[in-house]
This record gives structure tokens, sequence and C-alpha cells, in this order.
């Protein structure tokens, strides 16, 4: 197929080195793994790498810049904030509670997605059409305006946000594994399980759960990178977390009345979202390709 | 078709009625009601008032007979009183609409024409500089959070280069207002066209018709505009749904960053003094906007591919 005006092969040699360098990366998720890595530990170890607790402010060392800028600490990396807290510290357990949110409703999200993914498929009738429309409606609901709704009425909290972040993904589950269940409940080996006598649930989670992991591990992999978005975006407006607690989000809107004394305020966590961000949708889609390239629509 | 049409309305309006329901739901039955409505002057509040309260709110009728009376306000666009100045909502609300409507009017122009041009271009061009300056354009889009991305414009286009105004809309049509707020905004849905538009073209270009009409000597532009394109213009029509949801986000997070007067900021403002009466007509705004809209779509989906046959 040569005469294919439209082929992946880049046209020029410079351009197909670095085809080749890019393919290597496609291959293995390298730079994303590696940034996700650090990160995390980052996150995960905050309490050692950093020399500052993220809540201490110092007013005689308001809006430090970061190191290598003039006037700046060699203590304070990153510089500091308009009460004098460590902008480093506060990235570093601010990301421990981006990170830890996410993925408590990653986990309870993909749980109860998985679950009603599965009832739905496996006994169809009323209870898939029960399911099925519930899911419709759902995503015809803005996520945002519900979640500023029952942060205004419930409260900011840790368990609120986790909840509204939980509900936020468990819908594009229930399709995916609903669809799968579908052609895998007529499957021989289902029939026979159930001739010798195995139980409804030893059928579901047994049998069936094993055949739709990988969709579930894809979906999740692609949402968690949405869910540390939805979380930002939620304690900028104000709904996450509630003050104290240094959220990501919360330190970028905070940063917005410093834009002109002090851009690393909002500029240092905004930096360590996008990482987050990218580096898990870029890892979601690998696996993807990699596990089910079916799934491309997603 | 018109089979379909009815089917399609029939279950939209469910689903507004089911939103509807929701709404209140939420809104009355997590916490007491009389907390959140009273907000600050309900501390000391004696015995008798709270029972009076009560019954103006009819918290001792049942659940659906609660629902009617509230249903009624909202039809009559009585939405209660602004728990902060204690002046009615509604007229607040009619005043930020316009606003709101002319950002993402505008957003919604530039996201339509950055997206879809370039989603052509990109994959006409597949695997050439620009195929990856394309792509690369719409991978950032996804993954800068909106309020990151307004953020920082403001910091190049206000503090560093001061060409544009970093808050308000200011007075009349002033363009330099809506350049950052808009392009920010357009971004992540220009994004959506953008890959959308890409994957269709590329399906579209590989068919057998495109062979014909190129060895037929149709000349490299005809092909593409006249023949490719306008198969594969519905796909990020379909897409809308999609991107629609991301843009209602997306035009909250950026009045919040811009300062915009319109119901998004509003919206924001309410979450952080707890407004409920503010927040619920936001909420039931939005979502039956998002739900018509999806409706709309799929009818004119219809309309423009006279190959779908609704069945």
């Amino acid at each position: 197929m040569s005469s294919r005006p439209y082929s992946d092969t880049p046209r020029n040699g410079l351009l197909r080195a670095g085809n080749d360098f890019l393919e290597f990366f496609k291959r293995w998720p390298v730079i994303p793994i590696v940034i996700l890595v650090f990160l995390v530990a980052v996150a995960v170890f905050a309490p050692i790498v950093t020399a500052h607790e993220p809540l201490d402010g110092n007013l005689r060392h308001r809006l430090l810049p970061p190191v290598g800028q003039e006037g700046s600490m060699s203590t304070h990396i990153l510089g500091t904030d308009h009460v004098g807290r460590d902008v480093f510290s506060r990235v570093a357990y601010g990301s421990r509670v981006s990170l830890m949110v996410a993925a408590v409703a990653l986990l309870t999200g993909t749980t109860l997605g998985t679950l009603l993914g599965l009832i739905a498929g496996y006994f169809g009738g009323l209870v898939d059409e029960l399911i099925s429309r519930i899911v419709d409606i759902w995503f015809a609901f803005p996520f945002l305006m519900l979640a500023l709704l029952i942060a205004a009425v419930v409260g900011q909290g840790m368990t609120t946000l986790m909840g509204l972040l939980a509900i936020l993904i468990w819908s594009s589950y229930v399709r995916y594994v609903r669809a799968e269940v579908l052609t895998l409940r007529e499957r021989d080996y289902i029939a026979l399980a159930r001739v010798a006598g195995a139980s409804t649930w030893r059928i579901l989670l047994k049998h069936i759960l094993p055949g739709v992991t990988n969709t579930v591990v894809v979906v999740a992999t692609l949402r968690a990178g949405q869910l540390v978005l939805a979380e930002a975006a939620l304690s900028f407006l104000g709904a996450g977390l509630p003050p104290p607690t240094p959220t990501l989000g919360s330190m970028i809107s905070d940063g917005r009345d410093y834009l002109r004394e002090a851009w690393w305020i909002a500029v240092c966590p905004g930096v360590a979202i996008f990482l987050m961000v990218m580096s898990l949708n870029f890892l979601g889609d690998w696996l993807r390709d990699r596990i089910d390239p079916r799934l491309r629509q997603l | 078709m018109w089979l379909y049409l009815l089917r399609r309305i029939v279950t939209s309006s469910l689903a507004v009625i089911v939103a509807t329901m929701l709404v209140f739901g939420l809104s009355r039955f997590l916490a007491d009601p009389r907390y959140t409505l009273i907000g600050q002057a309900g501390y000391g509040m004696s015995q008798e008032m709270w029972e009076k309260l009560g019954d103006e709110l009819h918290l001792n009728d049942p659940v659906p007979i609660q629902f009617g009376y509230w249903a009624a306000d909202v039809l009559r666009g009585d939405f209660g009183k602004d728990l902060i100045d204690d002046r009615p909502v509604l007229p607040k609300l009619q005043q930020k609409i316009g606003p709101s409507a002319k950002l993402g009017l505008v957003a919604w122009v530039i996201a339509t024409v950055i997206g879809i041009p370039i989603g052509v271009i990109s994959a006409v061009t597949r695997g050439s500089m620009i195929d990856y300056c394309c792509r690369t354009f719409a991978l950032f889009g996804q993954a800068v959070p909106t309020f990151f991305a307004g953020i920082l414009a403001i910091l190049c286009f206000t503090v560093w280069l001061d060409w544009l105004p970093a808050a308000g809309m200011g007075e009349g049509f002033a363009v330099k207002h809506y350049i950052m707020p808009a392009s920010v905004l357009a971004w992540l849905p220009a994004a959506g066209y953008l890959r959308f538009t890409r994957s269709a073209m590329l399906e579209v270009l590989d068919s057998e018709y495109i062979k014909l009409a190129r060895a037929k000597g149709v000349s490299n532009r005809s092909v593409i505009w006249n023949h490719a394109f306008r198969n594969a213009s519905l796909i990020p029509l379909t897409a809308t749904a999609l991107v629609l949801a991301g843009f209602i986000t997306g035009s909250v997070l950026v009045e919040a960053v811009f300062a915009w007067p319109g119901i998004g900021q509003y919206a924001v403002q309410a979450v952080q003094t707890n407004n409920i009466n503010v927040l619920v007509p936001i909420v039931l705004i939005f979502t039956v906007l998002f739900i018509v809209t999806n409706l709309i779509v799929d009818l004119m989906y219809g309309l423009l591919d006279p190959r779908i046959r609704y069945t």
C-alpha cells in the first residue's frame, strides 16, 4: 500500500529519527512513569523531603522567590507565599492530599461501577433497564454543578469530596463492564459453572469478573487524570477541602491575588497538577493501546 | 423518524424531571433546609420561629407535596431570596445570564473555528511536523487545568506584557476583555474537536470513494474539503455532547479566574457562602441547557445525514 498518501511514516529523515525516538517512548512510557514515580515519592515522603511544615508561616520571610532568583533563601527551594509558608512543602503536602483523595475516589467509584455493570449485564431485564437508564441520566448531568450544590449543602470535607469524585466516575464503568458481561455470560464455561451448581455470586465474582478486569484497569487509568483535575478544580473554587489543608487547587486560587509580586505561588502547584495529569493520561493511553485497543473511543 | 423524534423528546423531558427532583432532593434532604436557608441569622432562633419556618417550607407535609410546592415556585420563577442580601434571586440571574452567554458564544465560535480546520489539517499532514504540533496543542489542552491556563495567561499578558486586562468584561463589547477568557475557555473544546475531526478524517481519507476521486484527477483541495470533510464533519457534531460537559465546567472556572460578571462566578460565590437559593436555580439552568443541547444535536444529526434512519 505504498500509494497511500496518508501513511504513518514521516517524510524527511530528521523527522523519521524523531519518530523512531517517539516510537520508543510510545512503546515504553518511560517519561510519564519517571515523572509519576517522582511525584508520588515526593507526596508520600512529604514529611521527610520537606524542611518546613506546610502550615507554618514566617512573616519575616514572606514572598521569597524560588532559588536562583535575587533575594531567595536556599532553605525555600520554591520560595514562600504571602504569609511566609514554604511553597515546596505546600506543593508536596498538597500533592499528597490530591493523590490520596483521587486514589480513594478511584477505588470507590471503580468498585461501585464495576459491581453495577456486572449486575446489569448478568441479570439483564428490568434490573439492566433500571441501571442503564440511571446511567443515561447521570451522563446528562453537568458534574461540576452537582458537586457545587452538594458541597454547599453538606459542607466541605474529605468524605464529601471523595464521595463526589467517586460518583463522577462510576457511570463510565457501568457501560463498558455491562457490554463486556453481555458477551461473557453466553460463554460455555459460564453455563458449565451453572450446571456444576455454582451460586450466582460465585459465577459473577470468580468467573466473570476476571474477564472484565482488563477493561476496568484501562478505564481506571484513563479516569485517574480526570479525577486529579476535578479535585483541583473543586478546591480552586472553594468546594474542595476546607482551609487550612494545603491543596494544589486552593494554592492556585491564593496565588491569583499575588501574581504581580509572586508568580511562583500559583505556578508551582499548577505545574505539579499538569505533570500529574499529563503522565496519568499518557499512561492510560498506553495501557489502553496495549491491553485493549477496542476502547479507542474513550 | 417521527417516532424516534417523539421518543427522544420524551426521554429528554424525563431526564429534565428527574434532574429537578434530584436537585430538590439534594437541597432538601442532605441537611435540614432550615439550617442552610437561614444562614447567619439563624443562631439563637426561638422554637416557635423554628417551627414557623418549617411550616413555611412545608416541611411537615409528605415529600411529594413538598416537591409540588417547590416545583410550583420554580415554574413561577420564584427561587426565593439571595441569603446574603435578602433580595430576590431571579432579577440577579437575568442580569448575569447575558455576560455568560456572550462569553460562551465567543468561546464556542473560537473552538469550532480553530478545532475543526486544524483537525482536518492535522489529518491531511499526518506524520509531519505540523501534525505533531497540532496534536501537542490538543494534548496540552486536555491536561492543563482550565483555571491554571487562565492564571498563566494573566501572568503572561497582563503582568509581564501588560497588553490585556485581567478582570471584568468592560463597557459594551470590549474586545480586549474577551480575548483571554474566551481563548482559555475555548482551548479544551478546541482540543476535543481537533481529536474527533482528525480521527474522522483519517477514516474517511482511507475509503474507496476518495481513492476514486483522486484517480479521476480531482484536485487535492477539492478531495479534502468537498469529498472527505463533508462526510467527516458529522463526527465532531456528535462529539458536541461530550465537549459541552467540559465547556460548562470550564465556563464556571474561567469566570472565577477572570472575575467575569456571569452566572459561573455567581455560583462560585454562592458556594463559598453556602447560598443554596442561588445555587439551585443555577444548577437547574445548566442541567436543562445541557439536556436540551444534547437533544438538539441528536436531532440535527438526522437532518444533516439522510443516511441515518431512526428505527
